[in-house]
């Protein structure tokens, strides 16, 4: 079932389109990465889906309810940490998250114990005397994700959350998210590509406020690698070698490595969304190519993130 | 919500230094203008005939000056109040708190503004002590205090949403603060012009627009209903366009 459903979305700043025609879906008690370069759309999305920005055109569910129509009885389902954790400096930990308890209308007689889950949950017990503003950034982040649990939302957003945190703070938060998950869908955005990696289930790319891709995450790498690059050694290549190579519908180029007496390199780049790589290994065979190694080079969620941003740019 | 946005807010208020900085010198500078007042007031009492000493000189020379003079403070004293409220909300980025929970714009704005005029009434009864000394020197009419009173706090309805306007529209507090100042002048200085003009309509239209004139009638105890219903557009006027300027996000 879809926790978050975006349908065509569209949001304008002036002139300017933020969000263009953007539609994916986060499905329930997933961990769902939301990636895209400074300036992508990231922030006014997530804002549109926590009922912060109204689209200007399309349609956000939130568990297979129409926001715009139910945008008082959603904002309880949704818990939501912008950059900025959203803190009164003059409040005392506690004391803050009873008032956002208040602010999303938990009943009376459940505030304490929310408090204390959410407290719990992020281990802030030995700070929630403490004013928030005299706490560090990594317990500024805490208290800000504790802000976006206390009200027991099905969905939480976080963006960036482990932005400016030194790196245990960040090991720290990455355990938060993934004990989330056992209660809480989750859509994340970060820059931490290896971060988003670890912790999510699926991912959404966007760039320049269009989609670029969207689903789960293996199953986005295993396609992408199945057009992705193979290295080659072989005994030698000649150029009529080379010419028949580059005329396989599934080759998109061929790039030349080391070559030397004994050993030449290549890298060729498939092109098609199917699976070639046997064919590839056959065909080579068929023209006398005496193949040494064949190799896939195995692309990152970082390397998949740079070359389908680059590429749509 | 109204309940707990007031609350919050009269709570970060007290917690500041700035709350008792804030009461402190409007105190000092009341009480010594009070203090100067009766001081005269006694003089000129003494160097006047038995028969012609009267209650009604006691209201002129002092009651009526005092909240012309309290007015003149709280004019700089409101926009330092409200200056905060949405500026320092927005720069802080606590402001999505508000907008992310289950809560209308009215109830967000409402609640600041009541807040601001509990502060406002926390600011009036730093003076309460004057009718204490009042009682002392013998004068047992307080009804045009009463009336001065309300006065004043109408008053700081009208400054705390003007004020709250301007905070909306900005970051900064400065700005804020400069803003919301700049156009309380502006309806105490419209008055002047009545001062520069013989023409007996644009002198009755532009009497109406001003605060003084609305405020000198209720401390004399002559309450009209127009005075009721420019007091009331007033305030209901700057606290819907704070609200529409909050709502502008939407656009």
């Amino acid at each position: 079932m879809d926790a978050i459903k975006v349908d065509s979305v569209t949001r304008f700043y002036g002139e300017h389109t933020a969000v263009d025609d953007l539609s994916f879906t986060v499905n329930k008690g997933h961990i769902h990465g939301f990636l895209g370069p400074n300036g992508a759309g990231k922030t006014t999305t997530m804002k549109m889906i926590a009922g912060l920005l109204p689209a200007h055109r399309g349609q956000i569910q939130i568990n297979s309810k129409p926001l715009e129509q139910n945008i008082n009885e959603l904002k309880l389902e949704l818990g939501i940490l912008l950059e900025n954790p959203p803190l009164f400096q003059d409040m005392e930990v506690r004391e803050y998250l009873d008032f956002v308890a208040r602010l999303h209308k938990v009943p009376k007689d459940q505030i304490q114990k929310s408090v204390d889950y959410a407290i719990e949950k992020l281990r802030l017990g030995d700070v929630a005397q403490r004013l928030c503003g005299n706490l560090s950034k990594g317990f500024k982040q805490r208290v800000g994700i504790a802000q976006a649990i206390v009200h027991n939302p099905s969905i939480v957003i976080l963006d960036e959350p482990t932005v400016g945190l030194d790196p245990q703070a960040v090991i720290e938060i990455r355990e938060f998210i993934k004990e989330l998950k056992e209660d809480h869908t989750l859509l994340l955005s970060s820059h931490l590509l290896h971060e988003v990696s670890l912790v999510c289930d699926e991912v959404t790319i966007i760039n320049k406020g269009k989609l670029v891709v969207s689903g789960p995450v293996e199953e986005i790498t295993n396609n992408f690698n199945k057009q992705a690059q193979i290295e080659v050694s072989a005994k030698s290549l000649s150029d009529e070698q080379i010419k028949k190579i580059e005329n396989w519908f599934f080759i998109d180029k061929v790039i030349l490595g080391n070559n030397d007496k004994e050993e030449v390199s290549f890298q060729l780049s498939l092109s098609s969304i199917n699976d070639h790589r046997h064919e590839c290994l056959k065909n080579l065979m068929d023209i006398n190519v005496e193949v040494i190694s064949y190799k896939q080079q195995k692309m990152s969620l970082e390397d998949l993130f740079i070359r389908m941003t680059k590429g749509a740019q | 919500m109204i309940g707990l946005i007031f609350t919050k807010e009269i709570k970060s208020f007290f917690k500041s230094p700035f709350a008792y900085v804030l009461a402190g010198l409007f105190s000092l500078i009341i009480g010594w203008i009070f203090f100067n007042l009766l001081m005269s007031y006694v003089d000129n009492l003494q160097a006047m005939p038995n028969g012609v000493q009267s209650q009604l000189k006691f209201v002129n020379a002092v009651v009526i000056k005092l909240f012309g003079n309290m007015n003149f403070l709280l004019m700089m004293i409101c926009p330092a109040v409200t200056m905060r409220i949405f500026a320092q909300e927005k720069s802080d980025n606590t402001i999505d708190l508000y907008f992310s929970a289950p809560m209308s714009d009215f109830e967000l704005v409402m609640g600041k503004f009541l807040a601001t005029i509990g502060i406002g009434i926390f600011l009036l009864a730093c003076t309460l002590i004057f009718p204490l000394i009042m009682w002392r020197v013998n004068i047992h009419d307080f009804s045009f205090l009463t009336f001065g009173y309300i006065g004043a706090l109408l008053n700081i309805a009208c400054y705390m949403s003007v004020g709250l306007f301007c905070s909306s529209l900005t970051k900064s507090q400065v700005i804020a603060s400069l803003s919301s100042f700049t156009i309380i002048m502006l309806f105490w200085l419209v008055s002047w012009i009545l001062q520069l003009s013989d023409n007996y309509f644009l002198i009755s239209a532009i009497e109406q627009l001003t605060i003084v004139s609305h405020f000198e009638s209720l401390v004399k105890g002559f309450v009209g209903l127009q005075d009721i219903v420019f007091y009331a557009s007033f305030i209901c006027f700057f606290l819907f366009m704070t609200m529409k300027s909050l709502s502008a996000r939407r656009w």
